[in-house]
């Protein structure tokens, strides 16, 4: 563990955002997720990344998007992957896993696969995810588990409603001979905007607690272990692992600390520019702040994490060149910025500054219908669960929407 | 695990040398292990040419005083995760010829995620 607190040679757990594009627009999505970005990675770029993942010893990699099948050359970049020994591990909605592209992924050897689905009945799944997108992820399950493939993974993302349908993803996973796995909810990209309405009130999370402890077969992805904090820890490394176990390349390729939370403030450098991948890590101006009250849930985690330090990749050649302390604790961060401050005090005026247009952002049209899904979904009888206790966070994180 | 065979490192093991020792990887469960000492992934980095597990320390160049904990380490490593995938198998000129053959052609077949 004290290995971790120093950094790596290189991440363990890297994930790769493929695609903005997506057929659904999930009112959580991390990354805002829903239109192509038209300077998406080529195909021949993304091979010379994996070329740099097997370099730098990534064992593998996690893909996601957006939907990663949309792209044309998927199957292309994931066979590049498996023959240079990069393992694959990618997550999809299940919108185009069909028999076909079933039986070519069982013919794979390093390719995992995760099908996420965020409620065991429609009606809970299809508010978050879209219509439709839960018989469409059921089938690609099937799909998966007649073509043979092996134990594949169901994802959920626990929310307030439907948390209290555990036992029946359990049970779901179970019958199709794949591992259950619950990430928890952040409030980043459309995430904020949820927030309110899809966080898991503090009594559920100790109930969550309570389950996973009894099911240590349950993969979490260590994203729980702020619960930690409630008793004997929960397994997993319970450590904040930004850019120094994990990190985030987005369909641009920029390179992020956190793979959560794509926001300028965490970037690290981008796969194009000269130094390439591994250039990424001593350029990282990440200035985390661990015990940063406007992220629900950090607060309490610092007490499990200290503040991270070494954010570069050590093997990287201009890595003694900088300045180790790459990531600042709260007591070494620098004051915040005037755009910053105005959030919470009004007293404070922001400069106008010219805004940079943003070409990633979704048209007009597509906001509107996400916003009216998400006004729907505000304005409909609230779930099983209880009403909200934690304050809403402030949305600095929301770059696209 | 018997010292006087030689072992090699099983062909889906990947070793990523670190400051602390080394990060190993198993291609076959997933699973990724730490080697917590440099001297550790050196002996493991021998073992190609050694005509016996128990010679590897000594020809590492590692102290007489530690072998015995460096081949308790490498027991371990033999015996990590379930059986299917160990990280060291015994070698010898049969074995190695059986096993390439069988990875080469039904490599596939011999992924453990598929027998699981």
């Amino acid at each position: 563990m004290e290995h971790f607190k120093e950094g790596l040679a290189a991440p363990i757990c890297l994930t790769w955002e493929l695609t903005y594009a997506c057929n659904l627009a999930c009112v959580h999505c991390l990354s805002s997720s829903g239109r192509r970005h038209p300077r998406e990675l080529t195909t021949e770029e993304c091979f010379r990344v994996v070329d740099e993942l097997a370099r730098m010893q990534v064992f593998y990699v996690n893909i996601g998007g957006g939907e990663p099948m949309l792209r044309r050359d998927f199957f292309h970049v994931l066979a590049y992957a498996e023959s240079h020994d990069v393992g694959v591990k990618f997550s999809t909605n299940g919108t185009f896993l069909d028999a076909a592209a079933a039986h070519r992924l069982a013919d794979m050897d390093y390719v995992d696969v995760q099908v996420s689905i965020d409620g065991a009945t429609a009606d809970v799944n299809d508010l978050v995810r879209g219509e439709g997108s839960h018989e469409a992820a059921l089938a690609a399950m099937r799909h998966l588990s007649e073509a043979d493939f092996g134990p594949f993974k169901v994802s959920i993302v626990a929310t307030r409603h439907n948390i209290d349908q555990l036992d029946d993803f359990k049970a779901l996973s179970d019958d199709l001979g794949a591992q259950l796995r619950i990430t928890r909810l952040r409030p980043s990209g459309r995430g904020v905007d949820s927030w309110e309405d899809l966080h898991p009130t503090q009594a559920q999370q100790r109930r969550l607690y309570h389950w996973l402890l009894e099911r240590p077969d349950v993969l979490t992805g260590d994203s729980f272990f702020h619960l930690s904090a409630l008793g004997e820890p929960l397994p997993g490394l319970n450590l904040c692992g930004a850019g120094r176990v994990v990190c985030l390349i987005d369909p641009v390729g920029d390179v992020y600390a956190c793979p959560f939370v794509i926001h300028d403030e965490f970037r690290a450098g981008n796969v194009r520019d000269e130094g390439g991948l591994p250039g990424c890590g001593p350029t990282a101006r990440c200035s985390l702040r661990c015990g940063s009250p406007a992220i629900p849930g950090r607060a309490r985690a610092a007490a499990a994490t200290t503040p991270a330090r070494a954010g570069a990749w050590r093997r990287s050649s201009s890595w003694a060149s900088t300045s180790p302390t790459r990531i600042r604790s709260a007591s070494t961060a620098r004051p915040m910025r005037s755009s910053q401050r105005s959030q919470w005090d009004p007293s404070v005026r922001v400069p106008m500054r010219r805004v940079r247009v943003d070409r990633s952002a979704p048209g007009r049209r597509w906001i509107a219908r996400v916003r009216a899904r998400l006004c729907r979904w505000r304005s409909r009888d609230v779930g099983p669960g209880e009403p909200s206790t934690n304050s809403r966070p402030a949305s600095r994180n929301n770059r696209h929407v | 695990m018997d010292l006087d065979t030689p072992y090699r490192l099983d062909p889906q093991v990947s070793l990523r040398p670190e400051e602390f020792g080394a990060l190993a990887y198993h291609f076959g469960n997933r699973k990724l292990s730490f080697l917590k000492h440099p001297d550790l992934l050196r002996v493991l980095e021998q073992l190609d040419t050694e005509p016996s597990l128990g010679a590897a320390p000594e020809s590492a160049g590692i102290s007489p005083r530690r072998w015995s904990s460096f081949l308790k380490a490498l027991e371990t490593l033999g015996i990590v995760g379930d059986d299917s995938c160990p990280y060291l198998r015994p070698w010898s000129p049969r074995s190695h010829r059986l096993r390439h053959a069988r990875w080469w052609s039904t490599s596939r077949r011999a992924s453990p995620r598929r027998s699981a």
